[in-house]
C-alpha cells in the first residue's frame, strides 16, 4: 500500500491529452500542421460544395506560391539572426528587368527570367555587403535599400512592363496537374531548402551564427561570410519569386511585392522562426504561409464581411503563436 | 548578437540612413519637377512669372496610371501657363507621409497646391493651406468638406452608375433576369466609396445583387487572389465591377487562370494602354476611362486662374468669393465593344 505522503512526491503520469498538448506546444510546425488539418476539415464540413473544390484549392496554391518561395530566404536569414525588408523592392525589380529585357530587348524569355534572378542576387550582393562590411544592422540597412530599389525600378519603367510577350507568359502560367507553375517551384525551393538547412553544413551554420555569433567565430565559422550569402540567397529568391509573378500576370508591376515583406516575416515568425536568431524551420515557414494563405481563403468562402477580414486574420495569428506559449508555461 | 553590435556602434550612421530614408524612402514624400518653361500663358489675362510654382501632391504618387496620365499632362500644364510644376507626396499608400507632405508643402507658400483627395481625414491640412492664403484645388477625389476653392475631376458617383449600366445591360444580352456581382476596389479610399454607392443605387430594382465588397489593396496580384476565392465562394456569380486602376487586370488574371475569361460581365477603370485589348478579347464588358488628362491640367489652369484673374465677384474679396468655379465635373468615357476599336486605333 502506498501511503499519503508517498503518493504526494511520486511525477503524475500525464494524460493523453495533457501529453498532446506538450507535443503540440513544443513544436509550432506540428500545431500548424493541426490548425491547417482542423481548418480544413472544418470548412470542408461547413462549405462542401465550395471550399474543398479543385479550383479553390488551386487557388489557395497558387496564392501561397509567392510567399512561399520568399519564406525559405527569410528563414534562413532569421536564423542567422537578421532579416531583409528589402524583398518586396528586390521583387518588383527584377520582374521589370526580365520584362523589359524580354520585350524592350527581344531577348529570349528563358534568358530574361535567369536575368531577373541575377538582378535580385545582386541586390541581395549589395544587402549583404552593407549589412556585413559596413557593420550597418539589418533593419535600417534593407530599409533604406527598399526605397532604393523601388526607385531605381520607377526610374527604369515608370509605369511597368506590359504585355510581355507569349514565350515569356509561358512559365508563370504553365499547368501542371492543374496547379500552375508557380507552385511547383515553390515546391521545389521548399525542399531544396528544407533539406539544405537540415543537412548541408554551410546552411547549418546559420543556427551557430544566430544563436551566439561570438561562440561560431570562435568556433571558426566565417560570419559575415555565412550572412552576406545569406543576404544574395535572399535576393535571388526574391528575383525568383519576381520574375515569377511577372511571367503569370505576362506583366511587370511596379508597385509589385508592396507590403510582401510583413506578410513573410510573419509567416515565418508564425513557423516557429524567431526574431532573436538561432530558431525556425523552412517547412514551419511554409506552414506558416499556408496557414494564413487558408484563413484568408476560409474568410472570403464564409462571406465574412471585409471590414472583419483583418480584425478575424489577426486575432487568429495572436492566438496560434499563443497557444505554444501557454503550453510551454503549463510544462 | 553581430547585427546588434553594429547598430550600436553604428548607431550615428543608421540615424542619418533614416534620414535619407525619410527624405526619399517609399513611404516618404517624393518630390519631383515635372514642367517649367517661360513660355507665356495661354489664354491668361495676365503674364505668369517664371518662379511660380505650382505643386501636385497625392499618396501612392508613382502610381503606373499617375505617371503614365498624370504625370506628363502636369508638365505639359506647366508648359503652356509658364510656371513650374512639381510633384510631391508618397510613393506608397501612407497617410500620415501623405498629410505631413500637404502641411510643409503649403508652409513654403507655392502658387497653388493640387490635392489628390483620397481620404476626408486630409481635410484639416487643405483647409490649413487655405487660412495660410495658398490656393488648394483638389483633383481626382474631392473633399467636399473642406475649404478648397474647387474640386476638378470625374464625378466618382457616376463610375458606379456607369459600372451599374453595363452590367444590367450585359444581363439583359445574356438573357438573364437576375445576377450576382462581387465589387474589388480600395476598400476605404472615399472616391471608391461614392463609386460603390453609385453602383448599389443603380443596380437597385435590376435583379443584379452585389454579393460581396472586397479590398485588393490596389494591387493586381491581390485583385487577381480574391477573384480566385471569390470564384469558389460564390459559384453562380455572374459579375465583377473593378474601382481601381489595378483591380480589372487583377479579375483577367484570375478568370484566365480559371479558363472563365469571358464567362462574366466585368467592369473595370482604364489601367494601361493595352488593357483596352481585353474588352476586343470579350474579357472585359466596359472599361471607364476618367479623362484624366482633362482634370489634371484644368486643376493647375485653374489655381493659375485664381492667381491672375483681373477680375472680382461684384468687388468682394476672392478668397471670400472664389473667381473659378467650385466644381468641374470633366466626365467620363465608358469603352464597350461598340467604341473599342476607335480607342484602340487612338492608342497607336
Amino acid at each position: 500500500m502506498v501511503s499519503e505522503t508517498t503518493k504526494a512526491v511520486l511525477p503524475r503520469r500525464p494524460n493523453p491529452v495533457s501529453r498532446a498538448g506538450t507535443a503540440l506546444g513544443r513544436s509550432r510546425p506540428l500545431l500548424l500542421l493541426v490548425l491547417i488539418v482542423g481548418l480544413s476539415t472544418a470548412m470542408s464540413i461547413a462549405f462542401p460544395a465550395l471550399f474543398p473544390t479543385r479550383a479553390n484549392i488551386s487557388a489557395v496554391l497558387l496564392n501561397a506560391a509567392q510567399a512561399g518561395i520568399l519564406v525559405v530566404g527569410m528563414t534562413v536569414l532569421m536564423i542567422g539572426g537578421a532579416f531583409d525588408l528589402s524583398i518586396g523592392g528586390v521583387l518588383a525589380l527584377s520582374g521589370i528587368a526580365a520584362g523589359l529585357l524580354a520585350k524592350d530587348s527581344g531577348v529570349p524569355a528563358p534568358i530574361a527570367l535567369l536575368a531577373g534572378v541575377a538582378v535580385g542576387s545582386l541586390c541581395g550582393l549589395a544587402n549583404g555587403l552593407i549589412v556585413t562590411k559596413l557593420r550597418i544592422n539589418a533593419l535600417i540597412a534593407t530599409l533604406a535599400t527598399v526605397g532604393i530599389f523601388r526607385g531605381i525600378t520607377q526610374l527604369f519603367s515608370g509605369t511597368g512592363v506590359n504585355e510581355i510577350g507569349d514565350s515569356f507568359k509561358a512559365f508563370g502560367q504553365a499547368d501542371f496537374l492543374g496547379l500552375q507553375s508557380p507552385f511547383w517551384v515553390m515546391l521545389v525551393v521548399v525542399l531544396a531548402g528544407s533539406f539544405a538547412v537540415s543537412r548541408i553544413r554551410f546552411f547549418r551554420q546559420f543556427y551557430y551564427v544566430g544563436g551566439n555569433a561570438r561562440a561560431a567565430t570562435l568556433s571558426g565559422i566565417n560570419v559575415p561570410r555565412v550572412m552576406l550569402l545569406g543576404f544574395v540567397f535572399m535576393g535571388a529568391l526574391a528575383g525568383l519569386a519576381g520574375v515569377l509573378s511577372a511571367s503569370r500576370l505576362n506583366a511587370a508591376v511596379v508597385t509589385a511585392g508592396t507590403g510582401v515583406e510583413l506578410s513573410v516575416i510573419t509567416a515565418t515568425v508564425l513557423g516557429g522562426a524567431s526574431l532573436q536568431g538561432g530558431e525556425g524551420t523552412v517547412i514551419g515557414g511554409l506552414l506558416g504561409v499556408v496557414f494564413i494563405a487558408l484563413v484568408q481563403n476560409a474568410l472570403i468562402i464564409s462571406h465574412v464581411n471585409v471590414f472583419w477580414q483583418g480584425i478575424v486574420v489577426g486575432v487568429v495569428l495572436l492566438v496560434a503563436v499563443s497557444v505554444d506559449l501557454l503550453a510551454g508555461r503549463g510544462r | 548578437m553581430w547585427s546588434r553590435n553594429g547598430f550600436g556602434r553604428f548607431l550615428p550612421l543608421a540615424a542619418v540612413t533614416m534620414l535619407a530614408v525619410s527624405a526619399c524612402g517609399s513611404s516618404t514624400p517624393s518630390t519631383a519637377p515635372v514642367g517649367s518653361a517661360s513660355a507665356p500663358g495661354a489664354g491668361a489675362s495676365q503674364a505668369a512669372t517664371s518662379n511660380e510654382e505650382y505643386v501636385w501632391i497625392s499618396q501612392n504618387s508613382t502610381l503606373p496610371l499617375f505617371v503614365a496620365r498624370d504625370h506628363p499632362t502636369l508638365m505639359l500644364a506647366g508648359k503652356d501657363l509658364g510656371v513650374k510644376v512639381r510633384i510631391a507626396g508618397p510613393t506608397t499608400i501612407d497617410l500620415a507621409a501623405f498629410i505631413s507632405t500637404i502641411d510643409q508643402e503649403c508652409a513654403a507658400h507655392p502658387a497653388g497646391v493640387i490635392v489628390v483627395g483620397w481620404d476626408p481625414s486630409l481635410s484639416a491640412s487643405v483647409d490649413k493651406c487655405i487660412d495660410q492664403k495658398v490656393p488648394t484645388v483638389t483633383d481626382d477625389a474631392d473633399l467636399p468638406n473642406s475649404e478648397r476653392l474647387s474640386f476638378i475631376g470625374t464625378d466618382w458617383y457616376q463610375i458606379g452608375v456607369q459600372q451599374g449600366l453595363v452590367q444590367i445591360a450585359d444581363l439583359k444580352a445574356r438573357g438573364l433576369t437576375s445576377g450576382k456581382v462581387a465589387t474589388l476596389s480600395i476598400i476605404n479610399a472615399d472616391n471608391m466609396k461614392a463609386a460603390r454607392q453609385g453602383f448599389v443605387d443603380t443596380l437597385k430594382g435590376s435583379g443584379i445583387t452585389i454579393v460581396t465588397d472586397e479590398d485588393d489593396g490596389g494591387a493586381s496580384d491581390q485583385a487577381a487572389t480574391k477573384t480566385a476565392a471569390l470564384l469558389a465562394a460564390y459559384p453562380d456569380l455572374t459579375g465583377f465591377a473593378g474601382f481601381d486602376s489595378e483591380s480589372g487586370a487583377g479579375i483577367v488574371t484570375a478568370l484566365d487562370e480559371a479558363g472563365k475569361a469571358g464567362k462574366f460581365t466585368v467592369t473595370a477603370m482604364e489601367q494601361s494602354p493595352e488593357f483596352f485589348k481585353t474588352v476586343k478579347e470579350g474579357k472585359v464588358t466596359g472599361i471607364v476611362i476618367q479623362k484624366r488628362e482633362l482634370f489634371t491640367y484644368y486643376a493647375v489652369k485653374m489655381l493659375y486662374d485664381f492667381n491672375h484673374n483681373s477680375f472680382t465677384i461684384a468687388g468682394l474679396d476672392k478668397w471670400g468669393t472664389s473667381t473659378i468655379p467650385r466644381f468641374l465635373d470633366t466626365g467620363l468615357v465608358m469603352v464597350t465593344k461598340d467604341n473599342v476599336d476607335q480607342v484602340l486605333a487612338a492608342q497607336k
